[in-house]
């Protein structure tokens, strides 16, 4: 312990960084040790079979389209709202800004079952895109819908604080040396919010793989057209197949670390990039 | 003539950050705009650059209107205060920005950018730097890159707001002294912005004293120094003693001027901290009688807190070090002041010596 803890003239790091632990043992480590563990019952050969099933790589193909054409649509969305809400004053403006966290905020089966009642046939949209042959409800569209909504409030409140820091003055220079609207966007705003967007975008798909409750209702959760990985997951439980679900479950907790991994390494780029005044 | 201002106002809001100014700078000069904060100063050196329109009134350069010119078209050089680098770039792709930037047609080869962006790096002393980044200079440096960037694109006028104020004091020192010799070697027609009167006086050609969005006075550092146009640029010139004394020429002894039961024809004396020289046992007769109330060691010179006897007026002196260790003087001794320059200002609205 002494080699890690710097004197603090604070007192209480030994009960904090004790129930830091102990949170992290009881609620994450555990858990995801047994979820491991568990898998480990299974052989190599018996792992590498049920991964390989067309039923779970037709799902793992669905789950990983779906929420990364999500992220990028979210990413589009969020960039124009993050910028509308940061550079500029207007009406009701406080009102939007607080709507962002809604997503955050409201059960996702709720926001699933609202999503699903407005494309389906009789719904709000569904009754204008169902007779042009859009049929958005129980299709992969509605997937990527219901993970937009679900993903862009995280690109917006990475890029806010960014585009809000963003040097008025750096946009001046660049102006005064000569530079058009088209080249102060692309070589001085964008570089500059690009690790900013770049996470966002990764939050939202990582939380996109793993959104269960909004997409079902959505969803017709068709094997092999519809049917994302935590559904199948879902399903394997169902039909007491507990080593398969775990076989499921532990390769989405590695493709979780790795997103993890991931959006790390561009905290840590934007981190550096922000330290230089 | 090379930058012409012609009554140029410009209002925030409602408070009049510039009233009808004129100003004509020269070409090849050095110009400081200085003044307090909230004069105005920092206004008009981004009216003049096009980061800010002007209400009224017309900006020229080299005798062509540019007042609505857009400031990409202007081709100044403008240096921030907080150097404004571009972070995401090497410091080589910030001095090319300018370059790098221009459409095909007026753009130089690859080789020609290296080249020049080079000799520039090379005359800020960071050929070194080319690579790194920003985040890795010093203030100096960053500073110092910032310039090279202005002049890659061979602006017409090189613009600096402020450029030492987030500099520590011995940086801005070289940066001061730098810049004058860029200056000698370029003359580029430059305007920067400081509220350092020294700065000032030090780096400029020409100084345009501001105060509450209207000039008060233009001239060399000689003549605003020597000849304040009114009791503001002579306050804001260095430090001043307002001291109360008696007009008539012909009775011009300091001694009498004191006496301060006499309110006929009392004036306000401007008196310089230097120009007041302390005695212990006034030789010349002339000295006036006060009492030491406090004393500060500035690196070679002393400032003394002095209380005039008579007229109970508190004074402050500087003295040299030197003159300061001989007269050997502790709190509360008692001393005789000399004011050895003072000037008063006139019901004219003019200065005048005060002869004493």
């Amino acid at each position: 312990m002494k080699i890690i803890k710097t004197k603090s003239a604070l007192p209480g790091f030994g009960i904090t960084l004790g129930l830091s632990l102990t949170y992290l043992s009881l609620l994450l480590l555990i858990p995801l040790a047994a979820l491991t563990l568990y898998a480990a019952r299974l052989s190599w050969g018996e792992m590498v079979h049920i991964l390989t099933d067309r039923r779970v790589l037709s799902a793992f193909y669905v789950s990983f389209v779906s929420a990364g054409m999500a992220a990028l649509i979210a990413g589009m969305f969020g960039l124009v709202i993050a910028w509308t809400l940061t550079r500029y004053r207007f009406i009701g403006q406080r009102i939007i800004d607080a709507a962002i966290d809604l997503p955050f905020a409201i059960p996702t089966a709720v926001a699933g079952i609202a999503l699903a009642v407005m494309f389906s046939k009789n719904g709000v949209l569904g009754k204008v895109l169902t007779p042009l042959g859009w049929d958005i409800a129980l299709s992969k569209a509605g997937i990527v819908i219901a993970l937009i909504f679900i993903g862009f409030p995280f690109v917006v409140r990475t890029l806010q604080p960014v585009i809000k820091a963003l040097d008025k003055e750096v946009e001046e220079a660049a102006v005064s040396l000569g530079a058009n609207t088209r080249q102060r966007l692309l070589k001085i705003i964008f570089p500059a919010i690009m690790p900013a967007w770049l996470t966002g975008m990764a939050l939202a798909f990582a939380r996109g793989i793993g959104e269960y409750a909004t997409i079902i209702f959505i969803s017709s959760n068709m094997p092999f057209q519809t049917e994302i990985v935590p559904l199948l997951i879902v399903k394997k439980l169902l039909q007491f197949d507990y080593t398969g679900a775990a076989a499921l479950g532990t390769m989405m907790l590695v493709l979780a670390f790795i997103l993890l991994f991931i959006i790390n390494a561009l905290q840590s780029w934007m981190k550096k990039r922000e330290s230089s005044t | 003539m090379s930058i012409t201002i012609e009554n140029v106002h410009k209002k925030f809001g409602s408070f009049d950050a510039l009233k009808n100014i004129n100003l004509t700078l020269e070409k090849g000069a050095l110009t400081a705009l200085l003044g307090p904060s909230g004069s105005g100063k920092t206004t008009l050196l981004r009216i003049i650059a096009g980061l800010e329109e002007p209400d009224g009134g017309s900006v020229h350069f080299f005798g062509e209107n540019i007042t609505r010119q857009p400031i990409n078209q202007r081709k100044v050089g403008f240096v921030f205060q907080h150097y404004a680098l571009f972070k995401h770039m090497t410091i080589f792709d910030n001095v090319a920005f300018g370059l790098n930037i221009r459409p095909r047609a007026t753009r130089p080869t690859k080789e020609i950018i290296k080249e020049k962006v080079f000799k520039l790096l090379s005359m800020v002393q960071l050929e070194s730097m080319a690579k790194r980044y920003p985040s890795e200079l010093s203030g100096g440096q960053k500073q110092r890159v910032a310039l090279a960037r202005a002049l890659a694109v061979e602006p017409r006028v090189l613009l600096l707001d402020e450029p030492f104020g987030a500099l520590d004091a011995k940086v801005r020192q070289e940066l001061r002294r730098w810049l004058r010799y860029l200056h000698d070697e370029t003359h580029l027609t430059s305007v920067f912005v400081t509220h350092d009167q020294e700065e000032a006086l030090e780096v400029a050609d020409q100084i345009v004293i501001l105060n509450q969005g209207a000039v008060e006075q233009v001239g060399s550092p000689e003549e605003v120094y020597d000849h304040p146009i009114n009791p503001f640029v002579y306050g804001f010139m260095g430090h001043v003693n307002l001291y109360h004394g008696r007009r008539h020429l012909e009775e011009t002894r300091a001694s009498d001027v004191t006496s301060a039961s006499n309110h006929a024809g009392q004036t306000q004396l401007f008196v310089r901290p230097h120009d007041i020289e302390l005695s212990r046992d006034n030789p010349s007769g002339k000295g006036v009688a006060a009492q030491v109330i406090s004393y500060k060691a500035l690196g070679n010179r002393v400032r003394v807190g002095l209380n005039a006897y008579q007229s109970n007026e508190t004074i402050e002196a500087n003295i040299e070090k030197k003159s300061w260790r001989a007269l050997n003087l502790e709190l509360n001794d008692n001393v005789y002041f000399t004011i050895l320059d003072a000037k008063y200002y006139n019901d004219e609205n003019t200065w005048s010596d005060y002869v004493i």
